[in-house]
Parts: C-alpha cells; structure tokens; sequence
C-alpha cells in the first residue's frame, strides 16, 4: 500500500480513514443494493489537499471517489475497491456572496439549502431543489445534475451554475465560466456539470442565486384515479401557465409520506396534485383565477389552497420526504427516475401498472408530473429469494418503456452505477463510443469515478465506422449538403471545413482562404413540434424567423431571445454563436433551452447527445458543449428545444436617467427587488428599458412597481413596444459598418467597461440586466481588445475584422484541448 | 437495509434491533440532524453510520472493539427519530445494543471506574451528595485528573443547595381536581432541589394532590441509556411496588426520567415483570403535559418583571417523546413572559444524561454552540425541562461570564403563581 502511505504525507493520520469500521458506513450512498468498501477515505479540509491527492492517484493509478453527503440514489458515489474515497463534505466555505450580481462562490461540500439560507438575507435564494436538500452538497449537485421539484420552471443544476474551478483527473487546475450569466466559447461549465464525477473534482462552485418568489400559491387537488390527475396536469399545460411545480403522488406515497411528516394529505386520495403558482403577487393572483376553475372542472374531489408558508412548507415536506418514507411499506426499494413525453404520463403510469402486476412486484409513484419525469419506486423485500431479481427486471422494463416512448433513462439523478447498463440502449454505439472517448481524453487511466456511467465492457452493437477521409482540401469550394449523410461526406472530404448558417454573423462562420465552406441552409425545417410537450426538433437551418412564427401559432416563444432573425439568423448559427438577447434576463439562455442535438464530429460520425425530453440527466451534456462553439468542435445538424408559453401581454418602462451611475442604481434596485423581468436593457449613459409579460389584467400593476423602483419613465406598449426590442434584436441601432461584438459582463463592471472604452468609438448596450453587452465600434479591433483584456473580460466578434473572433482575456485551454482532441482529432474545424 | 443479524441470539430486543435496521434505508436525513456528525463531518459519526456499525457488530462481520468507539459517541438525542422519514426508533436499536455490548467489552480501566461510580452513586441521592461534596473539595485539583473526572467535577455547583426532604403527601389547594405521584428522582434531587419543590406548590395550585412515596427509588433511565439493562430493570422494578396505582399519573418533571420510562416496555421484553412496565411506562407523564392536559386553573399572574424566555428544547422530551408544545404553551400563558425560540433549537445541548461526562471534548463544543445561540438572542431566562440541560447550559453561560438563570418550566411558573 504505497499510495495509501503516501496519503498520510497529504493528510493527518485523523483524516485518513481506513480501519474497517471507519470505511464500512462508507460503503453506500442513498442506493445500498450496491455496497463496496474503499482501500481508505480520506477527509479534505482544503482545496491543495484535494489537487495533491488526485495528483497522486494520477501517479499512483489509484481510482478515487469524490463524496459528498453520499446521497445518490443512482449509487454514483459508491467507492471502488481498489480506490480511494475522497469525502469533500469538510470542504464546505462560502468563499464569496455577491447580493448585487446575485451569486455566490462555494466550496463543494457546502450544503444545498444552506445556499438559500445565505441567500436570504438578501431576499434571494437557491432555487434547485432536490429532496435531499437539507444534506445534499453542492458538489454533488454539480456532478449529477441533479433537479428537484421546481424544475419545471427554473432548471436543474446545470442551469444555476455560472462558473467552476476544477481539477480533473490528471491534476490540472480549470477555472470556467464566470460570474456572467452568458458565455463566449463552448459552454464547458455546463459540460462539466452531470459528468458524473467523470471529469474531476469541483473545487470552487459559482452559484447563481435568484429573488426569492414574492408570492406562492400551492393548491393541493385530490383525485380517485391517477388518470385524472394526470389528465388535470394536461389541462393547466393548456391554459398557457406556467407553474413553479406541478408534482403526483399515488395513494401508497400518499399513505408513507403523511406517516412521516403528518402534511395534511387527503388520505383517501388515490391520486395527489400539487401546482405551484409563483412570483409577483399580481401576476400570481391572475394566474390562480385561471388555474382555479380548471382544477375545480378537472375532477379533483377535494382542493386545497395552502393558507399559510407554514402549511405551503408541511406540503413540501411530505413530497421531499417521499421516498425515504417509502422505507414504512417495504425494507427495500428502487427509485426509477425515467422520462417520458407528458402527454404520455397516463399511459406510461397504466403501463408501468401492468409491468409491476406482470412481475407481482408494489410499486409506489411519486412524480414530477410537469416535467414528465417519473420516480416509480419499486418496492421489494430483499430477504425474499429472488426478490431483489424481480425488482431488477421491473426497473429494467420500465427504463426500456421510457427509451421507446422517446423518454430518457434518467432525468435527475444520473446514470452512476445503477442505470449503467441501459445508458447503451439510450445512445448509439457511436454516441457511446464519442462520450467514451471524450472520457478518455480527459482522464486517460479512468481513475476518477471509475465503473460509473459506462458499462464495464461495451458489448452493445457496432460502432459505425467512420468515413473514408479523402485528401482533398477543398479550399474556395462551397458545399451545401442536403442531407446528414451528406454532412458527413463533406466533413470527411475535407481537411479544412467551416459551418455556416445564415451567414448574419460573418465574422464567425466566412471560412478563410484554404479552407471549404459548408452551407448548412439546405437542411431546413421543423421535425417535430409537440406544443403540449414545451418541445420542438428543426434541422440546423432552418431560419429562426419560421420557427419563431411556428410557436406564436401555438402561444408559444423561444425564451433565450435569438437575435438577428429578421436577418436570416438560423437555428444553427445562433446556438454555435452562443447569441441569445435581452429576453434571456427571464427564464435563461440558449444553453438553458437546448436539450438534445445531432451533430458531426471532426470524424465526420455523426453524434447525438441529450434527448428530446424536458429533463434529462442521462449521458455527458453534449448540447451544452455546442452551446458557443463556433462550429469549432461539430457541425450541428438537428436541435431539440424547450420552450415556454407566451407573454399574453408585454409593456416597457422607457426611462431616461441622468447619468450611468444612476441607470446603475436603478438597475440594482431592480434585480435586487422579487421581480419577474422580461428585459433589462441599459443603453449608456442613461437610457433605460424594462420589459414585463405576463397576464393582461396584471401587466399593467407590475410596469407601475417598476416605474416606482427606477423613479421615472414613460409606458411603452403593443406595436411601438414590439418594434422597439426588434430593433434592438437586429442591432437596427449598430451603423452599417461597424463592428459588433457580444461581451459576458456583470453588472459591477459597466462602468469601469465604459471608461475603459473612452476614445473609441463605440455605442454598448448592456442586455440581461447588465449580463450580455454587445458592443459595436468603428475603426481597428486593438484598443476594444486591450481594454477588455485589462478587465479581463472576454469578447466575440460576431461582425468585424478578419480572422480574430475573440477578444480579450484567453480563456481555459486545457480542458477545451482535450474536448477538441477528442471530437476533432485532426484539426478539420480548427481556426488556426 | 439488507441484513445477516440472527435476531434470536440477542434475546427479547433481537428482534426490535433488527427490525431498526431493516426499516432504515440510508437515505442520509437523519445527518443534519445528528450534533455528533454536524461536529464532527464523518459518516461513523452519524445516525445511518452507525446504524450499519451495530449492523455490522450484531452480524458479527466487524469486531465489537472497532465499532464500539462510535457508537459511544452517540449522544443518544434521538433529534434523527425526528428527521428519519422511513420511521427507524433509534432508541430501539441503541438502547439495547448498549446493554449488549457492555457485556462483551471491558473498555479501559478509565471507563470502567467512570462507568461503576455511575452505577454506584448517580441511581442514589445520599451517596450521590456525598460525592458530590467530596468532589467539591478535589476541585482545586481538576487539571491533574484526567479529562472525564475534570468534566465531572466542573459541572458540580459551587455549593451544593440544603437537602430538604419532600413531604409524602403535598395537599391541592382549593377543589381538587386531580390526584397525582411525583417522580421525585435521584440526581435532581441533589443538584436542583428547587425544582421538585416548584412542580409541588404549582400543582398544587392547581389543584392536585400530590404524593411522594419515601420508598421510590432512582428509574434506572441513566443506567439504561448507559447500557446496564440489569441495573436498568432492578431500579425500575423496584418503583413499580413503591408508586401507587390509584393516582391519576405518575408525574416526572426530567425529561431523561420520562424518556427512559417511555422505554420500559422493551427493556422488559420477555420478561416476567413486562406486562407490569407496560402498565407502568402508560401512567408516567412530563409534568408539563399533564399541566396542559388538565389545563392550568387558576390562570398564572404575571411575573413581577416582564421577561424574554428562550425555551430550549430538552432532546428527551422533544424527539424522543415528542413533547414541543406543552411546555411552551404552559409559558405563554405567564401575562408578561415572551417566549423566544432558538436558532437550532432541536440540536442537542451536549448534557445527554452522562454524556458530557463520558465524551467531554463533544459534549463541551456542543454546549458553548448552545451558549452562543442563546448569547446571540439575548433572552432574560433559559427554560428548558430536564436537569441535564439546566446545567450543562447554565455552566456554558458561566464560561461566558452569563448570569442568565436557566429555569425548569415548572420553575418559571412557580414564580409566577408565587408573585401573586
């Protein structure tokens, strides 16, 4: 045991566990079907003790573990035997909490809720909620991508970080993302969150932190069918709302989870429907008077509004305490966490019915009924020969049941060791076989989290093979394929290649001399579009224009605000650019709203990642990565979106204040308050523009609140209101020949950006309450770059001079290297 | 949780020990709640951990020696009964696993020196005195004992209150509405006489006739949640005989008593005397519910100066039997008392019968964390409704330099009829 020798120069002998009774409570989390004892744990109180430890397993090729509170219900940080533990649950500071850009930096084993308790003070809070939450870590959260109850409206984890330091497995240190809540380059924040514990070990956690809603509504509705509380579910999605929650509990989870906490369930419901309404008191009173009368026609036998925060909490309780309680009806269980489209929750629910009876096995359902996201909890005993067996089969036919509705295998609690077999029934061999090697490349002896995600020997189905690369290069061609077979060939025909869409930001996709052009305007259209699903599938492009007027037939828009669409911007082009626009403020941007892609790798394979479900949590986050990468790491080809129900009406507040430090403060003001924005613009030095949708007999009240905050301006609204953020989207107000660049800011930075700007000429206008600036100036790109570089920020010309499409601070080359030598080994996409 | 326990080896509790283990499903809620792994961040210290070492020491795949350290770190404060969603009774598996494992390991000569003068003075008030006023005198020599004996003498009083012996019967004032027996207790009686003279004159007050056998005897709680079942059953079976039957309730004013009593009917498992402790453990009942459920009459005046109580919830009465409202409802019925409550309120004062005796270094962080939550408030009294925790938390006051009184709820009510 020289490693284990070795960790005692890193740790006091205190901090190395290793007896057997110190590693054996160690030998589960949440999941004990799976129990495994680790060579040693060992405790970190610093972030140099966990680099030097993971350095030395990288020396020693010791696998290791990093734990948090050892919660996973998918066994994802079960130990290995001939590896270390790495508990991080001692490495738990608040390193940072920033009220004003409303974030926070942590270390991983800070505790999920203590993040909305840290918040709070300042009225803002955490808003992933998984059930654990009063133990889960941060960490934890971060590698599983974990969600929660509220994540029909706000996300899962991957949508709350903004920024990570992290050591992968090799011991190099990265440091990605930032306090921004937008990006340039591949979104490897979001990448590395839901890697399982695959990519290393988060150090440093940038957390976003939003206003705590000011207002709840929780109706508990008891029905005498699942069906028809389903169905309930299926009718409030029709009405265009869009609730903080909407769960189902069946009679058994019913029964365990009132036992356990005494909420005050109906007893005698076979069924329970929580819906949580929230946000700003007016906008959620007129949401309840159009909820209300479509729970009461919904077939509810009883219906219950919390009347207080005390009861709203108890009703939570119960739900979070849901599973554990299960542990009243039976010894042992398996918590399911598959997906399926909405609209088949009722038929999914009867058949995982039919399934259980089939294998004479109880099964208890808890769900999250808004997101499609099922948690079939299998009850069985396991000192009953064959039991266990049994139970195995169900979960499996149940996984099998969600991958052939178009579901997904898991959408919050991850693959780990539980779900590793039917990840391959999940992906194809090829998708597999990418993840795979971007695994590898990240951590070529695979010691971290080793056996977890994958199956230990990949015997699903061929690989297809990759093209036959031709030497052609290909230069000054274009090439307009017209089918993805087509793609491939044209990847794999040549050495240099460059996407391109639309062409509206010619800065990023004009290919250089040397290298060909690939026109992806001939694969274009909707493939799919399930208005009651919140999802749609377009071929990479198609013009974000006729998507658009797609979802505005059905009351419906794409939230992240794409900009230049009436230039011809496509679907494509927009997510390799990373360009979303002011309406990000609200709900997130593009990273928040892709959920699966297809794509070709420099390999010319082609490659899926994510699915076409609301949540997923199965498989590395390829659509994340795509977020940004200009086309550098894959050609996009087909994009699955969530989308949201429309603004019934929209109003702007237009203020002009006297001063930038003024708009500032008013800007403060504003995002400090619990306010549902749609848009906070900024044009310097003090124009202001705040945008509010929501229901018409509410908009009104809310633009006067907001009026009252900034202290002054005029109303804005119907056609002068839409015109005014169209002009804003086409950059009407950029000179023809200027050049335009889209910076990450954070608010605290405006006005050092400003000065630092000063002779240039330039026109900034800082979008998403002072997150995205886009900056246009004439003349040569030198002086933008040194006064970006000196406040180390980071910008993408997207309209500009020659070649150079970043400007700025350089960002992380490590582990952008190792994702690129894994998708584009040779260079086809590259921009040198 | 899966186990390999042969439930029939380990007598009458083998089966209640199983069961415990079987019902708990790892689910990690029971960690925020658990002081031990708050404080000290490992999973052998914590409920669920240590649920898997008694697993393991009963299956009989991990050495009694090994595991044993941990589960004496166990405070005992059931606060993860509270937290635990899939209903595991803790005590149902610690209480006797104590017992059974006091049998198999010796411990160091230091522990077992401890261990027999618990068992030889705390059960009996006269010895009890006795040592205690010995130990008064060895004071000036603390820091040369070691750490257990030093915590014990720290926690003594600087005098010793005057030993006033309890009247047999205490007569209801006005009609009587109720007649009951008082639980009169050992170590209380010696370090805090004042508070079975307060829970006299208040029930009293109340209209309760009150009677206090001479012949009972100490309930054995302290010698059971140290795992001397033996001592445990002798002490208990001897005030099945020494308390009557005809009285409404047996009333006991210490948490840790009650708590210990709520117990009786696994500890005599099996046992001739069960069916007898069954109905026993039934009749016994915190002074403050059974004040609430008969319902204070006449109603208490005020105090002579408006105060701000912070009630600190005893664990023995709050998660392991369940007792929250009572007591706070008994307050809030003082005119000029305002009751505030403390920020981690359910979290162990560090007392746990012996505990702070036995696991110092824990008990003392635990206690000054109490202390601190309770400076940051700034009440005028601490309540709370066990002896334990009066004094472990008025000696982490005194660290401090606090004078704060720290009051039995009974205490608190007393002065208040009494200022009429």
């Amino acid at each position: 045991m020289r490693s284990l020798g070795a960790l005692n120069s890193i740790f006091p002998p205190e901090r190395v566990l290793s007896g057997p009774a110190q590693v054996a409570p160690y030998e589960s989390d949440a999941l004990t079907a799976f129990r495994e004892r680790p060579l040693a744990v060992v405790l970190a109180e610093s972030q140099d003790e966990v680099i030097e430890t993971v350095r030395l397993c990288q020396r020693e090729n010791l696998p290791f573990v990093a734990r948090g509170s050892g919660t996973s219900l998918s066994g994802g940080s079960l130990p290995i035997r001939e590896g270390i533990i790495i508990g991080l649950n001692r490495l738990n500071r608040v390193l940072e909490l920033d009220p004003a850009e409303r974030c926070a930096v942590v270390e991983p084993g800070v505790i999920n809720l203590d993040l909305s308790a840290l918040g709070a003070p300042h009225g803002l809070y955490y808003a992933p909620d998984p059930s654990s939450q009063s133990i889960c870590t941060i960490g934890g959260n971060v590698a599983f991508n974990s969600g929660g109850a509220h994540c029909l409206r706000h996300g899962m984890t991957s949508n709350h970080v903004l920024g990570l330091k992290a050591v992968l497995p090799d011991g190099a240190v990265v440091e990605l993302g930032s306090k921004s809540l937008e990006g340039v380059g591949p979104d490897l924040t979001g990448f590395f969150v839901g890697s399982e514990g695959l990519f290393g070990i988060a150090l440093e956690i940038t957390v976003r932190l939003i206003p705590k809603p000011e207002s709840y509504k929780t109706i508990l509705a008891a029905y005498s069918s699942l069906e028809a509380a389903g169905d309930a579910v299926t009718q409030v999605v029709a009405t265009g709302l869009l609730p903080g929650a909407m769960e189902i509990m069946d009679h058994l989870a019913i029964e365990a989870a009132e036992a356990a906490v005494h909420a005050g369930y109906p007893l005698a419901a076979t069924a329970l429907l929580i819906v949580e309404l929230e946000g700003e008191a007016a906008e959620v009173e007129a949401e309840f008077q159009l909820l209300e009368p479509v729970i009461q026609a919904s077939g509810a036998f009883e219906i219950r509004v919390a009347r207080d925060e005390g009861e709203r909490l108890r009703i939570w309780k119960g739900r979070k305490s849901a599973f554990s309680a299960v542990g009243r009806l039976s010894p042992d269980y398996i918590v399911q966490d598959g997906v399926v489209p909405r609209k088949q929750l009722g038929a999914s629910l009867a058949e995982i019915e039919m399934l259980g009876r089939k294998h004479g096995v109880r099964v208890a359902n808890v769900f999250h009924a808004g997101d499609g996201n099922l948690h079939p909890l299998i009850l069985f005993d396991g000192t009953e020969a064959g039991a266990l067996e049994k139970a195995e089969e169900l979960a499996g036919d149940i996984l099998q049941m969600c991958i052939r509705r178009g579901g997904s295998i898991t959408g919050e609690h991850g693959v780990g060791m539980e779900k590793r077999e039917y990840l391959a029934h999940m992906f194809a061999p090829t998708d597999m076989e990418v993840m795979k090697r971007l695994r590898r490349s990240i951590d070529p002896l695979e010691i971290a989290n080793r056996r977890k995600m994958f199956p230990d020997e990949n015997g699903h189905g061929q690989v297809t093979p990759p093209m036959i690369v031709r030497s052609g290069d290909g230069a000054g061609t274009t090439l307009r394929p017209g089918s993805f077979r087509e793609v491939q060939q044209a990847v794999a025909d040549h050495a240099r290649i460059r996407p391109r869409g639309g062409g509206t930001k010619p800065a990023l996709s004009q290919a250089p001399d040397g290298v060909a052009s690939l026109d992806l305007t001939g694969l274009s259209g909707i493939v799919e579009y399930e208005p009651e699903e919140y999802t749609f599938t377009a071929l990479a492009g198609t013009p974000v224009a006729e998507i658009q007027e797609r979802l505005a037939q059905e009351g419906q828009y794409l939230p992240f605000d794409p900009v230049l669409v009436r230039a011809g911007a496509t679907l494509g082009g927009t997510v390799a650019a990373g360009t979303g626009g002011s309406g990000r403020y609200r709900y997130g941007g593009i990273r928040d709203f892709l959920l699966g892609i297809r794509f070709v790798s420099g390999r010319a394979e082609m490659v899926r990642g994510g699915s076409r479900v609301v949540k997923n949590a199965a498989g590395f986050d390829l659509p994340k990565l795509m977020v940004g990468s200009l086309g550098r790491l894959g050609v996009l080809v087909e994009m699955t979106f969530k989308v949201f129900p429309l603004a019934q009406r929209w109003l702007t507040l237009e203020a002009s204040l006297p001063d930038l430090s003024q708009a500032l403060d008013a800007i403060r003001r504003l995002r400090a308050a619990p306010l549902d924005l749609g848009a906070v613009d900024l044009e310097p030095p003090g124009r202001l523009l705040v945008r509010v949708g929501g229901r018409s007999e509410s908009v009104g009240a809310r633009l006067d609140r907001v009026r009252e905050l900034v202290g002054q301006g005029v109303e804005l609204q119907g056609k002068e209101e839409q015109a005014h953020w169209d002009g804003v989207r086409e950059f009407d107000w950029v000179p023809a020949d200027w050049n335009l660049m889209k910076v990450p800011t954070t608010t605290g930075t405006i006005a050092d950006l400003e000065e630092s700007l000063g002779s240039v000429p330039h026109r900034t206008r800082y979008s998403a309450g002072g997150s995205l600036a886009w900056l246009a100036w004439s003349g040569p790109l030198d002086p933008v770059d040194r006064a970006l570089a000196h406040l180390d920020h980071t910008g993408l010309v997207v309209r500009g001079h020659g070649d150079v499409a970043r400007a700025g601070r350089t960002q992380d080359q490590v582990f952008s290297t190792r994702i690129r030598e894994a998708l584009d080994p040779d260079g086809r996409f590259s921009e040198e | 949780m899966q186990h390999g326990i042969d439930a029939e080896r380990f007598g009458p509790q083998g089966d209640a020990m199983a069961h415990q283990v079987k019902t708990c499903v790892h689910c990690g809620f029971c960690l925020p709640a658990c002081p031990t792994y708050k404080d000290l961040g490992q999973e052998m210290d914590s409920p669920r951990g240590r649920i898997l070492l008694m697993k393991e020491m009963l299956e009989g795949s991990l050495e009694m020696e090994e595991g044993l350290p941990y589960v004496d770190k166990c405070l005992g404060c059931m606060a993860c009964v509270t937290a635990c969603p899939s209903g595991v009774e803790y005590g149902e598996l610690l209480t006797p696993f104590r017992a059974l494992a006091r049998d198999r390991v010796k411990g160091t000569l230091l522990d077992r020196l401890t261990r027999l003068s618990f068992r030889l003075l705390l059960p009996f008030p006269r010895r009890f005195r006795a040592a205690a006023y010995l130990g008064r005198l060895a004071r000036p020599f603390t820091g040369m004992l070691p750490d257990q004996m030093a915590s014990m003498l720290e926690l003594l009083p600087q005098t010793l209150p005057a030993s006033r012996p309890l009247p047999s019967v205490y007569p209801a004032q006005g009609r009587r509405r109720a007649r009951v027996a008082l639980l009169s207790g050992c170590v209380q009686q010696v370090l805090s006489p004042a508070i079975n003279w307060a829970t006299l004159r208040v029930l009293a007050r109340n209209g309760v006739e009150v009677l206090v056998p001479a012949s009972q005897g100490c309930c054995g709680a302290l010698a059971l949640h140290n795992g001397d079942a033996d001592q445990a059953r002798d002490l208990a079976a001897r005030n099945f005989d020494a308390l009557p039957t005809d009285v409404d309730a047996v009333i006991t004013n210490a948490a840790g008593c009650g708590s210990g009593i709520k117990e009786y009917p696994l500890l005599f498992r099996g046992d001739g005397l069960e069916e007898e402790a069954c109905r026993f453990s039934a009749r016994v009942q915190d002074v403050s519910v059974f004040l609430d459920e008969l319902g204070l009459e006449p109603d208490p005046p005020s105090l002579p100066a408006a105060m701000k109580v912070a009630y600190h919830d005893a664990c023995h009465l709050a998660h392991a039997q369940g007792i929250r409202s009572a007591p706070r409802k008994l307050l809030e019925r003082i005119p000029n008392l305002t009751l505030m409550e403390l920020m981690d309120g359910e979290t162990c004062c560090g007392s746990a019968g012996t505990y702070n005796l036995e696991q110092p270094e824990i008990a003392n962080r635990l206690g000054a964390n109490k202390a601190a939550v309770i400076a940051r408030l700034q009440p005028d009294a601490v309540a709370a409704g066990n002896v334990g925790c009066l004094m472990q938390i008025e000696s982490h006051l005194k660290r401090r330099n606090s004078r704060l009184p720290v009051l039995h709820t009974v205490e608190l009510l007393d002065r208040a009829y009494e200022s009429a």
